[in-house]
């Protein structure tokens, strides 16, 4: 068992490298989408509102690996036409079309989550800063915001985690993130131990992840644990149970 | 544009009426603040007295009516369209920063300290340099007893200490008028002599206020002029004397009797 994890550690981190890349530059860039179609979905124009319902609906009610298949495959049957766009090079390489999907269904769920968080800003806060003639901007800036993403923030986490194990379904389209390395770890050795590393791994990069975001999560919420002065508040930071994230 | 006002006019609203839902809460009020004016908005539940008070700094928009602040003037109802302009928006926001509101549930921004929540409007609103702000945030703490809590966060406040910070953040605006929505309603009876006070402290030294209160004691001390208002009209204004040693109208002698 350990000797196929000293032979293949090499490879299999080399996979767990890809899986955070993409993870990481999937959700970032799912994270700037999803705030200006957040706000637009909370709008009251009805014109911006349909098309982005759409668009959840599609990314949320479809599985990941259909959605992945669409993009991929799908691309190929346009070849022409996306070689004449020049947009060929990208729907050509799997990374480009896992990263696309990724940035898809994540937005999707991340508008969600936070239209939950906007809607949950107490209204009385709003009004303080309409009522001292704050600009819309500065509104968002400095009171909705800052308030929308705390509430948000343990389901923002969930979204994460949920993404960085869906990203397995890469190695579908032949990239080599931690679970298409160990596919062809297997077929080299046929030992399934194999396995039970990747999944270890999995286990390692969700846990590390869950403490990153507790810690974010303890400074963000401050304002709420610190129910005595500020001295003694670091004694009863461990009381608040901030809300779960788990694996 | 003013020169038909008199300077000494700090706020004046003519027939407002305001609807929710197709009834009718404002029946044409009008109403003039004076300079140093302390007016107290009375009557029972429901009769329009918030409405009223949040219709004048445009947190609620009447149907129709004018309003007036210091060289600003609203004619409202008459253009619906040009309620989303911008030049419409700048203008409303003008108008909200010089009328500070003081909410019945506080309000203030659970995530910043006192010091900020004081300090922010002054920033954004006048932009106004930071440390020059930072120095008045700290003297009008200082001056309704919070100074030493000004790193806190609200959470960790009382009521009263809460509703005095909210005052202390209307006074940074540095406002026309500050208008009161029942600034002790929420509070615990032992801490509302200390929110009364400060108010009372601010009466005294000349500011323009409109205050909504069921303290009719308070409001009697205090005021300069008493409004009594009755389902959506003004049924009875005038001094405090008048209207609690003498009132005309039945409703005010009842409304009256069941609070002593």
């Amino acid at each position: 068992m350990m000797d196929i994890l000293m032979r293949f550690s090499g490879q299999l981190l080399a996979g767990a490298g890809l899986t955070l890349q993409l993870t990481a530059i999937a959700a970032l860039l799912a994270c700037a989408l999803a705030l200006p179609l957040a706000i637009a979905r909370c709008s009251e124009r009805g014109l911006l509102r349909w098309p982005i319902r759409l668009f959840v609906s599609f990314f949320r009610g479809t599985p990941l690996l259909a959605q992945l298949f669409l993009v991929y495959y799908g691309s190929g049957q346009f070849r022409a036409e996306l070689s004449q766009l020049g947009l060929w090079w990208f729907f050509r390489d799997p990374y480009y079309c896992a990263l696309l999907t990724f940035v898809l269904n994540s937005t999707a769920y991340q508008v969600e989550i936070l239209r939950g968080g906007l809607r949950a800003v107490p209204y009385g806060q709003i009004e303080a800063g309409v009522a001292m003639g704050l600009s819309r901007f500065n509104q968002y800036r400095t009171i909705i915001l800052p308030n929308a993403y705390r509430i948000a923030f343990p389901a923002l986490g969930n979204e994460i985690i949920l993404l960085l194990k869906g990203s397995a379904v890469v190695s579908v389209i032949t990239l080599f993130d931690v679970m298409g390395q160990t596919r062809r770890i297997f077929s080299q050795t046929f030992d399934l131990s194999v396995y039970l590393w990747a999944a270890l791994l999995y286990l390692l990069m969700t846990s590390a992840f869950v403490w990153l975001w507790h810690r974010l999560e303890l400074g963000l919420t401050r304002h709420q644990r610190a129910r005595q002065a500020p001295s003694t508040a670091t004694s009863l930071a461990s009381k608040r149970v901030s809300a779960g994230v788990s694996p | 544009m003013t020169a038909s006002i008199p300077q000494t006019t700090a706020l004046q609203v003519e027939n407002l009426y305001k609807s929710f839902a197709g009834i009718e809460v404002l029946k044409g009020v009008s109403l003039t603040a004076e300079k140093h004016d302390v007016i107290s908005i009375i009557g029972s539940s429901g009769s329009g007295k918030s409405t009223l008070l949040r219709c004048m700094n445009l947190l609620e928009f009447p149907d129709s009516g004018r309003l007036r602040v210091h060289g600003e003037e609203l004619e409202l109802g008459t253009n619906r369209r040009g309620v989303r302009s911008r030049r419409f928006q700048r203008q409303i926001e003008r108008i909200r920063a010089r009328l500070a509101m003081v909410f019945q549930s506080f309000n203030l921004w659970s995530h910043m300290t006192v010091l900020e929540n004081v300090m922010l409007g002054p920033c954004l609103v006048h932009r106004r340099h930071r440390d020059e702000v930072e120095a008045q945030a700290k003297k009008l703490l200082a001056r309704v007893g919070m100074l030493e809590k000004c790193q806190m966060y609200p959470d960790c406040l009382s009521g009263g200490q809460k509703q005095r910070v909210a005052i202390a953040r209307a006074l940074a605006m540095d406002p026309e008028v500050m208008l009161f929505d029942e600034p002790t309603s929420a509070l615990d009876p032992e801490l509302v002599g200390e929110v009364l006070l400060v108010i009372r402290e601010l009466a005294e030294e000349g500011r323009t206020m409109i205050m909504v209160t069921h303290e009719m004691r308070f409001a009697r001390e205090v005021s300069s002029k008493v409004v009594y208002l009755h389902q959506g009209r003004i049924e009875e204004q005038g001094s405090p004397e008048q209207l609690f040693n003498a009132p005309q109208s039945d409703n005010l002698r009842r409304l009256l009797a069941s609070q002593y």
